[in-house]
């Protein structure tokens, strides 16, 4: 995948400069491989020590390597978000009580809520143990940690640029997705903005009516930003034809259908081992196959350049593969018990730090200072326009 | 951020420390093991597991009732372990103090116990009330369903489906239930002796009168098919149905050279497991928690230096 | 460049077409103006020119459309990108990325443009629109001028050889909008840019136009210099109804031309105090709302700074200032809904009551006390017709007694519209009118209305000068944030300027804004020293002259 972006870099600028490195951005799909490669490590181990480790390695290079565009100041709220998933995890297993032994060390008991006997199968509310909690909470934090890492990887890399990375015939795709993440914050803005204008009618804030107050407002302005966006994308040249015809293009179309089914199909195949083996990993390759057909096909047909294209060099290399090597090493099974990474809390006992796992999510971590420091802020300018009108 | 983590390192010690000097706490379960002889047709609930899978026998062992098959499976020397999604009602291991030294089976690197386990392979759980010689597959889960006084309770690994209809283990219930209609063996258990290997029912042995209800156990002599379970088409198994008829007795044979094992070949061995102390627990020690939390305050120190200097830039 | 050639422009939902058998022709190089009320299809005349109308907005175009030889029945817009750019009123909806930059290259990679010259041309745009320190700043950081400059270079960059501006200063405060307009000019010079622009506020574009195409209603289309346009046409700037009223030819259109004009008319006038530029209105001695220390901040920057104010009833109060400088905030305080970190608001009730703090009260009474009009009014309509919403009205208000009130009120604001229309058919002024009266239905006696003359023409504006002129007739107190000077200048009986979330200037209209150089109406700077600052003033003036004589 990178070797096609490894383009020589417009600015033939020397990587080094009185002994310390360049600012520049890092390609986002480094950044991507890397937080993926590690929540899939995550993904693998349920000891809180490692998460811990984890959080602290994704909170160090974050800090070390972010800018200071409007999308890097967003990994506070993806910590907000981990712990808002942690405490859903406790409460519904407080809740939805999956029952209590001899052995449990007894924290509270919620009342009891009688089910049917249909529903005998499930408990609602009744004691709670402290491992009870615990484990959720750990089970939680396995969750929280990955959204960490996506929080991360949005963070480091900018979302819009990484997504400019996709082939060219899911161009479409792409901007779909553009739209809505330009339209999304707005949204959020109108809907306070419609929610604190209610106030001026007097009307209900609460109830159907009120919602109805606000969502027929919001989606009008939504939906003419919307159109006003796609008009503009239009007017600025977005998705002019290449050398494609309607025939090619339905072609390609046809080919990624295809080609997603069979990938869904197999990926079912490989999973369920119940399903019948032609469904494994045949149907994955040919799924494979009619996608990478597809976007070949399309990708001819799109024609554009890219402004200041991200080069691929040893940098990206570097932070890919490091964590790609902890997710590897997790998964590998090797030098270390594997019932450390998922430590039973029945009976209570103290979490183990198996070293080898730990130095990968350390080694994790050296992209902190793998990836090359980000461009400097702009200094904050006084506006021109403030300036002006001051005199 | 690392400096909350730390913190949060930090208060958590402390409250794990305190739990675990709590100890086991006190238990008032009113269920208690028995050693095997103590089960009668109609008083206690035998309980079984099938080690099999990992060349192991199959386990059988006495409970009180009233009990939950919870209960019966965490009391004298057994023990379980749920999984980190749903918790301890969801058996994901089982391990026997009096066998290969209480290790809980699957072992880590063949299950994490993290989510549920798959449908292919599980402890599924059959029940067979007194003078049934089918096994039902269990609607509830362990801490909900009650054995009744009588009954045998059977915990297979491997893979079924909802209904029950495949994966039913080869081994009959009559296998496995007390025969004797009174206690047998005095009331203490042998507690020197974790485990004490016995031969199944033998032959021709008595073990007291049959069951009083529908039907008599038939003198095991012939060489009938082992498993009539896993062979009769069970048409709705899930509900208790009324006693088969009895005419096609099935008979547990001894040295069953049936080959239509599906999960637990039945030349597997019946072996009595009598109420052992529980398998030492080592709740561990807090020296990696502290390791960890230096590790992160490391982290978090230099990522608080990180963002001093490029505020200072 | 651009060739109109009997075009006719008809929506499937409308009777009559908007455009019809329009010929035109636009000459490379040339600044025209697109003049005309809202309504008469001044946005598909520019949204033609870029094959938007009819591939985007639908309806059918009938005619031929040629932009630099190519037709645009067979040039959808994205294909005419390369030669039409085009910006709209807001420059945040057409945004795609997050920074300058990138903006600015956005056009060229969809042109597939080679790297090394999109940066190239990045630069060179940055630097021609002024805009280098800003280049790697967030889009949504920067001031609605500076983003209407990113918006313009954005499609700059892919050398279009048309530039389609519909109303490009609409949202922007006086000195934006002239950051805005000079550099358009400065690309019509410098680059030869065919340029067509639509503006409401004529007064900040009328100098710059080589012509004028004007849409006077009915689908028609006129064009020519601007001198002789005006001198007939049913829309004009203050410096054009001066110039006719005075009888000056050719018709000055910008005011150093007016100015020197103008000396004989200052003459005329002489030294003698000018008459009121409004209805003699009595404010009332003693104040209705009085506010103290009103601090309101965001996230701990304060957006407005303990500011005083005391609001009279029967004056009309005009809150002016940059985007941004805290006026909303403000007017939001006031109202009470709105955040306010520390003050005081107390406002009289109409028996004479205990003077209460809106904040204080339930919505229901606090809007009993004031009445807000917020920047975006669609956002109080939700239902499907007039009728709906002005019954709504009437139940929040308990307004009791027979027949609607919110009815007769809007009857009295705007009359003849029609119960059934939806609320989203209807024209700006139509909306704004229709929120007010729902507010109104409340008899609230201080009546805040915020930037309500974004999107209004001439027409429209001199409507709501009357309805403003009633309630302050009525004894109310009334505030108006806004950014047009010359509303001002014929609306308010008093101004209060904002910066920083201070109050800089308060007093009089006349006073502060015949001062300042950037708030003064063209009246005023064309006859300054004089006092002057309508051309309702002079016209009165003159003809109490001739009487007097």
């Amino acid at each position: 995948m990178p070797s096609p972006l490894t383009r020589p870099p417009l600015s033939a600028s020397q990587p080094d400069t009185g002994g310390r490195r360049l600012p520049r951005t890092l390609h986002p799909m480094a950044w991507w491989i890397w937080a993926l490669a590690l929540a899939t490590a995550v993904s693998r181990t349920n000891n809180p020590l490692l998460l811990f480790l984890v959080i602290a390695v994704l909170g160090y290079v974050v800090t070390a390597r972010r800018t200071e565009a409007p999308w890097a100041r967003g990994f506070k709220y993806y910590l907000y978000l981990a712990l808002v998933v942690v405490a859903i995890r406790v409460v519904f297993r407080a809740v939805f009580a999956t029952g209590i032994t001899p052995n449990d060390h007894f924290l509270f008991a919620l009342p009891r809520v009688p089910t049917p006997d249909w529903y005998a199968g499930i408990e609602i509310g009744g004691p709670v143990s402290l491992e009870a909690v615990l484990s959720a909470a750990t089970d939680g934090l396995r969750i929280a940690c990955m959204l960490c890492c996506i929080g991360a990887a949005n963070t480091l890399a900018n979302p819009k640029r990484a997504l400019r990375v996709l082939p060219g015939a899911l161009y479409e795709l792409g901007v779909a997705v553009t739209v809505s993440l330009s339209v999304a914050p707005q949204l959020v803005q109108s809907v306070q903005r419609v929610h604190r204008a209610r106030r001026l009618r007097a009307a209900r804030t609460k109830g159907l009516d009120a919602l109805r107050g606000i969502v027929v407002p919001v989606l009008e302005d939504a939906l003419e930003r919307s159109l006003r966006l796609a008009a503009a994308m239009d007017s600025r040249g977005y998705g002019r034809a290449g050398t494609a015809t309607r025939n090619s293009r339905r072609i390609t179309g046809a080919l990624m259908l295809s080609g997603m089914c069979g990938l869904c199909a197999g990926a079912y195949g490989l999973l369920d081992a119940t399903a019948p083996r032609i469904l494994g990993l045949p149907a994955m390759a040919a799924g494979a196959v009619l996608c990478v057909a597809g976007l070949r096909l399309g990708g001819r047909r799109v024609t554009r350049t890219t402004y200041r294209p991200d080069p691929w060099r040893f940098d990206e290399w570097a932070v890919a593969g490091c964590g790609v090597l902890s997710a590897v090493v997790l998964f590998g099974n090797a030098g270390f018990n594997a019932a450390e990474l998922n430590p039973s809390l029945y009976p209570l006992s103290w979490p183990t730090l198996p070293p080898v796992p730990a130095a990968a999510i350390l080694l994790a971590g050296a992209a902190g200072f793998l990836s090359p420091p980000p461009q400097a802020p702009t200094p904050p300018t006084v506006t021109p326009q403030r300036t002006e009108a001051a005199t | 951020m690392s400096g909350s983590v730390t913190r949060a390192a930090h208060a958590l010690a402390p409250l794990g420390m305190a739990i675990a000097l709590l100890g086991g706490s006190a238990t008032t379960a009113s269920a208690a093991p028995q050693p095997m002889g103590q089960c009668t047709t109609s008083s206690g609930a035998v309980l079984a597991v099938d080690f099999s899978k990992w060349g192991g026998p199959i386990y059988r062992s006495c409970g009180t009732t009233p009990t939950t098959g919870y209960e019966l499976l965490n009391q004298g020397g057994w023990r379980t372990t749920g999984t980190g999604h749903d918790g301890p009602a969801f058996i994901c291991r089982i391990g026997y103090s009096g066998h290969r030294g209480g290790k809980q089976f699957p072992p880590p690197e063949q299950d994490d116990c993290v989510l549920t386990p798959p449908a292919s392979a599980y402890w599924s759980y059959w029940h067979a009330d007194a003078g049934e010689n089918t096994w039902e597959y269990s609607q509830l889960g362990a801490m909900l369903y009650k054995p009744k006084p009588g009954s045998v309770d059977l915990w297979i690994f491997g893979g079924t489906d909802i209904e029950g209809t495949r994966g039913r283990p080869a081994v009959t219930p009559d296998q496995l239930r007390a025969r004797n209609t009174q206690p047998t063996g005095g009331g203490r258990p042998a507690g020197s002796k974790p485990t004490r290997q016995v031969q199944p029912p033998p032959p021709g042995v008595d073990t007291g009168p049959a069951p009083t209800r529908t039907r008599t156990v038939p003198a095991p002599t012939r060489k009938a098919p082992p498993s009539p379970s896993a062979t009769t088409p069970a048409p709705a198994s899930v509900s208790p149905s009324p006693p088969a008829s009895p005419a096609p007795p099935p008979s547990p044979s001894i040295p069953a050279t049936s080959p239509a094992a599906v999960a637990a070949p039945s030349s597997a061995k019946v072996v009595d497991a009598a109420p052992a102390a529980d398998a030492e627990h080592d709740s561990g020690s807090f020296v990696p928690v502290v390791a960890a939390g230096g590790l992160v305050v490391v982290i978090g120190a230099a990522a608080a230096v990180a963002a001093k200097r490029r505020r200072a830039e | 460049m651009i060739t109109f050639d009997q075009v006719s422009v008809q929506y499937e939902d409308m009777a009559e077409p908007v455009l019809r058998d329009v010929d035109l022709t636009v000459e490379e190089g040339e600044l025209c103006l697109v003049v005309g009320h809202t309504g008469v299809g001044k946005s598909t005349l520019l949204g033609a020119v870029n094959g938007l109308v009819p591939h985007f907005t639908g309806g059918t175009l009938y005619g031929r459309v040629t932009v630099d030889g190519r037709d645009t029945a067979g040039h959808p817009p994205r294909e005419l990108a390369d030669v039409v750019g085009v910006v709209g009123q807001d420059p945040l909806d057409g945004f795609v990325t997050d920074t300058v930059e990138e903006e600015l290259a956005y056009a060229m990679e969809q042109l597939a443009i080679p790297p090394a010259t999109m940066r190239k041309r990045v630069e060179e745009t940055l630097d021609l629109l002024g805009l280098a320190d800003l280049r790697h700043r967030a889009l949504y950081e920067l001031s609605g001028g500076q983003q209407q400059r990113v918006a313009i270079g954005s499609v700059l960059t892919a050398h279009p050889r048309v530039l389609v501006l519909d109303e490009p200063t609409s949202a922007l405060d006086p000195s934006a909008a002239e950051e805005v307009l000079s550099a358009v000019t400065r690309l019509v010079h410098d680059l030869g840019v065919t340029v067509l622009i639509a503006e409401h506020r004529l007064e900040r574009v009328v100098q710059y136009a080589d012509r004028v195409i004007h849409l006077p209603g009915g689908g028609l289309v006129t064009t020519g210099p601007g001198a002789e346009v005006f001198r007939t046409s049913s829309i004009a700037p203050p410096i054009v109804e001066l110039g006719r009223a005075a009888a000056w030819s050719p018709l000055p259109l910008s005011i150093r031309d007016a100015r020197r004009k103008a000396a004989p008319l200052r003459t005329l006038l002489g030294p003698e105090p000018p008459p009121p530029a409004r209805p003699g209105t009595t404010t009332e001695a003693a104040p209705i709302l009085v506010a103290r220390k009103i601090t309101v901040s965001y996230q701990r920057v304060p957006a407005v700074r303990e500011v005083d104010l005391e609001l009279h009833g029967g004056c009309v109060t005009a809150l002016m200032g940059r985007n941004g400088s805290g006026k909303s905030s403000l007017l939001w305080a006031l109202q009470g809904s709105g955040p306010r970190a520390s003050g005081t608001v107390r406002v009289g009730t109409a028996d004479g009551g205990k003077p209460a703090d809106p904040r204080e009260l339930s919505a229901v009474d606090a809007r009993r006390l004031v009445g807000l009009v917020p920047q975006t009014p669609t956002d109080l309509l939700y239902l499907e017709s007039v009728e709906q919403e002005l019954d709504q009205a009437d139940k929040e208000s308990f307004a009791g007694g027979s027949g609607s009130a919110a009815r007769t009120v809007l009857d009295r604001l705007a009359p003849g519209i029609d119960d059934a229309t939806h609320p989203r058919d209807l024209s700006e002024g139509q909306k704004l009118a229709l929120v007010l009266a729902i507010q109104l239905t409340a008899a609230p006696r201080v009546v805040l209305l915020d930037e309500p003359t974004r999107g209004l023409d001439y027409r429209a504006k001199g409507e709501l000068i009357r309805v403003v002129d009633g309630l302050a007739a009525e004894g109310r107190a009334v505030v108006i944030s806004t950014h047009d000077v010359e509303f001002v200048a014929r609306a308010a009986d008093r101004v209060v300027v904002m910066a920083e979330g201070d109050i800089v200037a308060d007093g009089p209209t006349t006073e502060v804004i015949v001062a300042s150089p950037v708030f003064a109406p063209q009246v005023a700077k064309i006859l300054a020293p004089l006092p002057y600052l309508t051309v309702h003033q002079v016209t009165r003036a003159l003809a109490e002259g001739e009487e007097g004589r």
